[in-house]
């Protein structure tokens, strides 16, 4: 057998990705229509847990609903989701607790509703796929966006 | 430098060209997106694509997995892209993000499957189901690479993924990707090829 340098068989691994495994274009084009997700106005809600991190999560038979929380300086958002026959539902709790206008957002399409006056929301059949929940409070109408979560 | 230009040379030239890492500049291609300029998004995109694939790819996830890791990894830049101003940084924090989204993905995966078959989709395992790679073209070219690659040990898979995506990444990039320091990225190297030599050599 004939054995080559590293540089050269580095080079043929490098082709052989590049040819048969490039980044799918659809994928591409997914990347660069994310950009239109940009919020400008709303001030992201980060993850500050997440049920599903938390140890022995994944050794629960079934599925269970996974619990969310986002936070930034002026409100907290948590949610439990649920993910059943194809789609996902969404139980959420605002706090300190107020009433807000809330908008489920997902790629395609998005859903309104409110959270009552003590904080609580629900939206169901919303699909398992990438969501957001923004949150429209207070005197000042302030926008609050969770970071993107997966059911 | 005008992100025309570089829109220009993305569309022309994406991914399996080789753009030239000078020309990209990260800082003002993040300046200008994080003003709302889609071209300087687009530039980023193409410029960093490759290497987000990889570590996806890394993990040995199905081609679907592997798209969802990437279009969360890039989700995210949207969601931080006024917290990074060091563009030289870019690289390295998009490396780390798909690597998180991958584990992610493998921890919801995990979750909805009967336990039985958390083996086989947790991080790749050492019981590589068929489906795990799909979405290869795997041309007659390459096969035997491709044979011998597969059966390399997952953390040799993963670092040749990276090293060798298209643009090569940097040192950092490839230290955050992996999570090994920047030192000892030769050596491993130099090692995963090794194996794979003797692999080639005892399929031949």
């Amino acid at each position: 057998m004939t054995t080559i340098s590293d540089d050269e068989l580095g080079e043929r691994l490098r082709r052989m990705f590049a040819a048969d495994d490039p980044v799918p274009p659809a994928a591409i084009e997914a990347a660069k229509a994310a950009f239109g997700w940009r919020t400008i106005d709303a001030e992201l809600a980060a993850l500050v847990s997440d049920s599903l991190t938390s140890a022995g999560a994944a050794t629960v038979r079934g599925t269970p609903p996974r619990l969310l929380s986002f936070a930034n300086g002026g409100v907290t958002i948590e949610l439990e989701v649920t993910a059943e026959d194809g789609t996902a539902r969404i139980l959420g709790q605002l706090s300190p607790a107020q009433p807000a206008e809330i908008l489920v957002e997902f790629i395609g399409g998005d859903r309104t509703t409110e959270a009552d006056q003590i904080g609580r929301f629900g939206v169901d059949g919303l699909p398992v796929d990438w969501l957001r929940v923004v949150v429209t409070a207070g005197p000042d109408r302030t926008r609050s966006c969770t970071e993107w979560f997966k059911p | 430098m005008s992100t025309g230009a570089l829109a220009q040379r993305t569309r022309s030239g994406c991914l399996v060209s080789i753009v030239p890492v000078t020309d990209f500049d990260a800082t003002t291609s993040l300046l200008a997106a994080s003003m709302g300029e889609q071209r300087a998004w687009d530039a980023i995109v193409g410029q960093y694509s490759g290497l987000v694939w990889a570590v996806a790819r890394g993990y040995r996830l199905a081609a679907p997995d592997a798209a969802d890791v990437f279009q969360a990894t890039w989700l995210r830049l949207v969601e931080h892209l006024g917290d990074i101003r060091d563009g030289s940084r870019l690289g390295a924090w998009l490396a780390t993000t798909a690597k998180h989204e991958a584990l992610a993905l493998m921890r919801r995966n995990s979750r909805h499957v009967p336990t039985a078959d958390i083996d086989v989709l947790g991080g790749g395992g050492r019981n590589t189901s068929t489906s795990v790679d799909d979405g290869l073209l795997r041309t007659e070219e390459h096969s035997a690479l491709w044979r011998a690659f597969g059966k390399l040990s997952d953390s040799c898979q993963r670092l040749l993924r990276v090293i060798f995506a298209d643009p090569a990444p940097s040192y950092a990039e490839t230290s955050a990707a992996l999570d090994i320091p920047v030192g000892s990225i030769g050596p491993t190297r130099a090692r995963c090829l090794s194996n794979l030599q003797a692999l080639l050599g005892a399929l031949a």
